[in-house]
């Protein structure tokens, strides 16, 4: 068993990648179909649709994927950390942090760059208040790092519902696209991809450990592991992952939850492979959801947050009762 | 009286538990070969004390050496290459299979980036086979029952091939069968391994059947240790444990009974 899924999932996963990017290529208001997308890629024929794919498409894709394996990442890390299969890159009010700050920056009228960096200003704060708050005698208990993460988040989510009841229409609308998730305006620079990378080298390194982690503070312990040093690592990284997603494209949901379950039940549970894993599935996920959050009501475009939720709902409620019945 | 080299020594080990003191000053010294059992009412230190030893919890004061060697100069993977652990229970929240629990146990054997390889597998099976539970090595953990939970994480000890074994309760959940098989696999390999067997449990007449020396807590005042034929007496017993302890005979062996 274990011999044979490692390579045969993640081959899997590499061919369903590569399809979503040429997917999200071609979909939009503009149609450009497979073909013409692979023939621009290879040729290079200078026109309108050269532009389109490099300036539009390719940037928005590439933004997309690198959300999504954020997510994905994040989720299966919080999941450990927690030892909680429902937690979400977003339970410790890391996103409500950075919310509240994008939100205050929308309102004074800033530009894109600058509500990302008040994202991202929002999102450490909110990560060093509850480290602050929850580490309490150093030995970092899930429950209390749990707790603390969901009272501040409650925080963060009065003080969103303030600045929305006291926004100006305009503002609100731009207010609700962010708290939903939106590709629309992201990019991603050398910084996302290298916070990215460093995170997922980091934990391929721990991965084993983390695999110990998952039986428990002491049974890890006793099996070797320094657990207060890889928690701080497990707590600083999935932080960093989730603030630098959240600065891309807002909250969008379900990613971070419903990637980790569904590659678990695909039999990756091992982190070794999980977390590979995630960052190819989640990456397509979230393409994938973002070419039909573009074209299923062109030439509007929906939130991707509102698409990953639509299918995120269904999917998470059919492994929650396949897990359960599985069990019985 | 022999030469078995020496394992584990306390001196002047001092354990406190929310600012109550278990013990003031425990000095005790494990040889190769041994197998010691604690026993002691309810929250006289038991665990607190594998804990202390397995270095899962400071010592409130005296020192611990393992191999002659401060515990806590030991890398917490070169220590878990020495002493392994049994806990009272485990945490199952996370999906796995008992295959994948039971590699777990190779985990401190392995350097980084390092898959478990052929030798590794290998023990996991044997391990796997000396708990009876080979049949279920592509079982989800959840799906087994508390004995086979039980059974699972002695496998995985046994993988992790410990010099110092340290066993919370290791009887629990397993039946009676159970509970005197996995004692004997176990103790009958100390010698050949060069380990040794530290457990705490309830079960008086399973500590008298397999611990050559027995380590007695006492709610208030000093531990008391001794051979096993020294502490297990009625008189003893019903004091540490604050009850009338009787004694039968069945054959050669004794049987403790609250009366």
């Amino acid at each position: 068993m274990r011999q044979r899924h490692p390579l045969v999932l993640l081959s899997a996963l590499l061919l369903l990648t590569a399809f979503s990017f040429l997917v999200s290529f071609s979909s939009g208001s503009a149609n450009l179909g497979i073909s013409t997308v692979l023939s621009q890629l290879f040729g290079q024929e200078p026109g309108l649709q050269q532009q389109i794919l490099f300036e539009l498409r390719i940037p928005r894709s590439l933004a997309g994927f690198v959300t999504g394996a954020l997510l994905a990442l994040s989720g299966v890390l919080m999941q450990v950390l927690l030892r909680n299969p429902l937690a979400d890159p977003y339970i410790l009010g890391i996103s409500g942090g950075a919310a509240v700050a994008a939100l205050a920056a929308i309102l004074l009228g800033a530009s894109a760059v600058w509500i990302s960096n008040a994202a991202f200003a929002g999102a450490l704060l909110s990560i060093l208040i509850v480290f602050g708050l929850a580490r309490g005698d150093s030995t970092w208990s899930s429950t209390r790092l749990l707790l603390t993460g969901v009272v501040v988040s409650a925080g963060w989510g009065a003080l969103i519902n303030i600045l929305l009841t006291t926004s100006a229409n305009n503002s609100v609308y731009s207010m609700l696209f962010w708290l939903m998730g939106d590709l629309s305006q992201s990019r991603v620079g050398w910084i996302s991809a290298s916070i990215l990378l460093g995170g997922l080298s980091l934990m391929l390194w721990q991965a084993r450990a983390l695999n110990v982690l998952a039986r428990g503070d002491l049974q890890a312990a006793a099996l070797g592991v320094e657990v207060s040093r890889l928690k701080l690592q497990l707590y600083v990284c999935t932080s960093v992952l989730t603030a630098c997603a959240v600065t891309i494209a807002g909250s969008i949901g379900f990613v971070g939850l419903v990637i980790p379950h569904m590659l678990r039940l695909l039999g990756a549970r091992d982190h070794r492979l999980l977390i590979p894993a995630a960052v190819l599935l989640g990456g397509s996920f979230l393409m994938l959801a973002d070419s039909l959050a573009r074209s299923i009501v062109a030439p509007l475009q929906l939130p991707v947050g509102v698409v990953t939720a639509i299918i995120g709902v269904p999917v998470f409620l059919l492994i929650l009762r396949r897990t359960r019945s599985g069990r019985e | 009286m022999n030469a078995s080299p020496l394992l584990l020594e306390t001196r002047a080990l001092r354990l406190e538990v929310a600012g109550r003191v278990l013990c003031e000053s425990l000095s005790l010294q494990l040889q190769a070969g041994e197998c010691l059992g604690v026993l002691g009412q309810n929250g006289t230190g038991k665990t607190t004390l594998l804990h202390t030893l397995a270095r899962l919890r400071p010592a409130h004061g005296g020192e611990i050496l393992l191999q002659g060697q401060s515990l806590n100069a030991w890398s917490r993977k070169a220590l878990a290459t020495r002493v392994g652990m049994l806990f009272q229970s485990s945490s199952d929240e996370m999906p796995a299979s008992v295959e994948e629990t039971v590699l777990l146990g190779r985990h401190p054997h392995l350097p980084d980036w390092q898959w478990e390889g052929a030798q590794d597998h290998a023990l996991a099976l044997a391990a796997l086979e000396d708990v009876g539970l080979q049949a279920m090595a592509q079982r989800e953990v959840v799906s087994l029952s508390g004995g086979e939970r039980q059974r699972l994480a002695l496998a995985m000890l046994l993988a992790q091939q410990p010099l110092l074994y340290l066993l919370d309760e290791p009887g629990n959940h397993l039946d009676i069968a159970f509970q005197v098989s996995t004692l004997q696999l176990l103790c009958a390999r100390l010698p050949t391994q060069g380990a040794a067997v530290c457990m705490a449990t309830h079960d008086i007449n399973l500590a008298a059947r397999f611990c050559t020396r027995i380590l007695l807590l006492h709610p208030q005042g000093e531990p008391l240790l001794g051979s096993a034929q020294e502490i297990l007496t009625p008189a003893i017993l019903s004091e540490a444990y604050g009850c009338r302890i009787g004694v039968a005979s069945a054959g050669t062996r004794q049987v403790f009974f609250a009366e």
